[in-house]
């Protein structure tokens, strides 16, 4: 079959490789139909992501039919599913109580919980810290616990309506979740990349009266605007967390959503940039959009973290956070658990995932598909790529 | 630097060995054009941070003078002669179906990586086979010393010319409905002290953390029906010929306990029920 392969920083290559067979007796197996390159496969290309391998094959959103089922688990060959991007046992403390990307059985590497002291579960196509499993950027894909992971979806539907329930919809809806958000509320989003438009949208649906998008690139501010919401372009002004005040009348957002993650502003994982500068010096706080968000949001509000972090972050104002009483809430999305209530959703008409797609290419095209999505090229918001 | 220099002290990132390396070799430097009292403090001092930088290690480690708190000191007896570990985890399952399983102690090496095979032979015998230095196997008899149900199994090994072994699997049940923390410990001390090399390799250089690699397995086994793996999966590249399964089989599929203490996943959230 053809995959597409990491090879090392901005490496891409699509290539043959062979057909993945069923390893253990809970996999199926999934012919792809479609995929598509996240913000987080941007850390991978640019080589941030420790434990990549070359040759790992990428991709952690896809969909398409069931070819092939380990033991009997209710699947059969000919259905048609979306899979979570995290892989969860569904028997484990964790799954049980909903918390799936926490799952403890699924990664078969002990490298994390060494590192860190905690196991994450395994993921598709995201470096052997996390299991180093065969992404779905490819003909075909085995998909562990196959009892648990795959959402059978309708043929109503297209596979653009749902292939983002595998990762960026419940990530974007878990995060305006997290908000708590109350009739009334106005939620303001940092970042409206793909993520952030699902969570613009998911908090209207959650009952928000008003939601105030944050980002500078034309196309992502216009997209965030058809959803209804207001929107501050932050490269032209000077202070966000000052604008925003001034649209509530000084008290700040109910609740802030930072979709953003390390990556503001191209920073890379290690922060010897910014520490050098700051050790000389020369260094203006790094205008985080996490920070922005504890010192935008109202006393007592909530700032909700769907954007990936990792290792340590400097000069978070953890005064101010308490001095408010913020409740933060954060974390990888527990996908399974929104998958089911967001297919409704989506055949109620009340959301359009496909909205956020602007370039559909084949797999083939992979590489330049990488370049484009990384450097925000053509207007460039979400990429899907059929096999 | 990690090319020149592997990283021993895994706290230090690379950024800091360099500042430490650099700085220390300035100070050290300088310490020793003041030639002086003070100029010998420093300079002692640039040689420690130097040091720290180029090899992880402070002046007094390298030089012998060990801390009391040394790594891995709790998992080994020193100068080979053999390996002491103890562990444990929580597993969410009764102690009567984990017992179950590893009663017959023929199911241990499905977890325990150094463990080849555990034959039973009767009751309270069984024979094992560990693999040694240069693929040799390493095999002795074992007795059944004690056993309470869902409470404890120990075992020790008998006419072990090679390797005295012991070890005992304790259940506790744990608090708050949660299952059953699993306690284990294992002993290998060979009489000759050559042959403690070749137990000591079969552990590895951290043998506490191979054995709580080895129980997080049982607990994959034991919650999900089998042990997540990635062998034999298709990857690009020279490495897309496919790496066999261990053995050469699949690992035995067990069934998940349906009487767990926590509810299942609700129907509306599992994943089959749309569209049925």
């Amino acid at each position: 079959m053809r995959a597409v392969c990491w090879y090392g920083k901005s490496d891409i290559r699509v290539e043959s490789v062979p057909d993945p067979e069923i390893l253990n007796p809970r996999d199926v197996i999934v012919r792809v139909t479609l995929t598509a390159i996240c913000g987080s496969d941007l850390h991978l290309y640019g080589g941030y992501i420790p434990s990549m391998q070359r040759g790992d094959i990428l991709g952690h959103e896809f969909m398409g039919e069931i070819v092939e089922v380990g033991h009997e688990n209710g699947l059969k060959p000919g259905d048609r599913v979306v899979v979570p991007f995290a892989i969860a046992c569904g028997n484990c403390f964790f799954c049980s109580h909903g918390l799936y990307s926490a799952c403890d059985n699924s990664n078969p590497s002990g490298a994390l919980e060494k590192k860190d002291g905690y196991t994450s579960a395994g993921l598709f196509g995201y470096s052997h810290m996390y299991g180093g499993y065969a992404g779905g950027q490819a003909d075909y894909v085995r998909v562990p616990y196959g009892d648990v992971g795959p959402l059978k979806v309708p043929e109503t539907l297209t596979d653009e309506q749902v292939l983002f329930l595998s990762d960026i919809l419940p990530t974007g809806y878990m995060a305006a979740e997290n908000c708590s958000i109350q009739p009334g509320d106005t939620v303001a989003v940092w970042g409206c990349g793909p993520v952030g438009q699902f969570a613009i949208r998911s908090a209207y649906l959650l009952g928000a009266e008003r939601v105030i998008a944050i980002d500078r690139f034309p196309e992502r501010l216009h997209l965030a605007r058809n959803a209804s919401a207001e929107i501050i372009d932050y490269s032209k002004h000077e202070n966000v967390v000052e604008v925003l005040r001034e649209m509530t009348g000084g008290v700040g957002p109910d609740s802030c959503i930072d979709a953003v993650g390390m990556e503001a502003h191209g920073a890379t994982l290690s922060a010897l940039y910014d520490r050098t500068k700051q050790a000389v010096g020369l260094a203006a706080d790094p205008p985080t959009a996490l920070r922005e968000a504890i010192q935008a949001c109202r006393k007592g509000g909530t700032v909700s973290v769907p954007g990936v972090y990792g290792g340590f972050l400097d000069r978070m104002p953890m005064g101010t956070a308490f001095g408010k009483g913020l409740t933060l809430k954060m974390g990888q999305t527990h996908v399974h658990k929104y998958m089911q209530p967001l297919l409704e959703r989506i055949a109620n008409g009340e959301i359009d995932p496909s909205e956020v797609i602007t370039h559909r290419l084949r797999l083939e095209q992979a590489p330049e598909a990488y370049e484009m999505f990384r450097d925000k090229e053509d207007s460039c918001i979400k990429i899907v790529m059929r096999p | 630097m990690e090319h020149l220099l592997p990283r021993v002290n895994e706290r230090m990132r690379n950024e800091d060995r360099w500042l430490c390396a650099l700085g220390g070799g300035a100070l050290l430097v300088y310490g020793i054009r003041r030639s002086s009292f003070l100029g010998g403090i420093l300079a002692l001092a640039g040689a420690d941070l130097a040091l720290r930088g180029l090899t992880g290690r402070h002046l007094h480690e390298a030089l012998g003078v060990t801390s009391l708190t040394a790594k891995g000191a709790h998992a080994s007896i020193p100068h080979q002669l053999g390996i002491q570990v103890q562990t444990s985890i929580l597993i969410n399952s009764s102690s009567e179906r984990i017992y179950g399983f590893l009663r017959g102690l023929d199911t241990l090496p499905r977890f325990l990586s150094h463990l080849k095979s555990v034959q039973v032979v009767d009751d309270r015998h069984s024979h094992w086979i560990a693999e040694g230095p240069f693929g040799a196997a390493i095999e002795w008899d074992s007795e059944v010393i004690n056993d309470v149900p869902n409470e404890v199994i120990a075992w020790r090994s008998v006419n072990s010319p090679i390797v005295e072994s012991a070890g005992s699997v304790r259940f506790e049940t744990a608090h708050g409905n949660r299952g059953t923390i699993v306690r284990v410990s294992l002993q290998y001390m060979p009489p000759a002290g050559a042959l403690g090399v070749a137990v000591a390799k079969a552990f590895g250089r951290d043998p506490e953390s191979q054995v709580k690699e080895d129980l997080r397995r049982l607990k994959q086994l034991l919650e999900a029906g089998e042990i997540p793996t990635t062998e034999g999966q298709p990857a690009g590249g020279p490495r897309g010929r496919r790496q066999y399964l261990r053995d050469g089989e699949a690992e035995r599929y067990e069934e998940p306990d349906a009487t767990q203490a926590f509810e299942t996943v609700p129907r509306e959230f599992r994943s089959a029920s749309f569209g049925r």
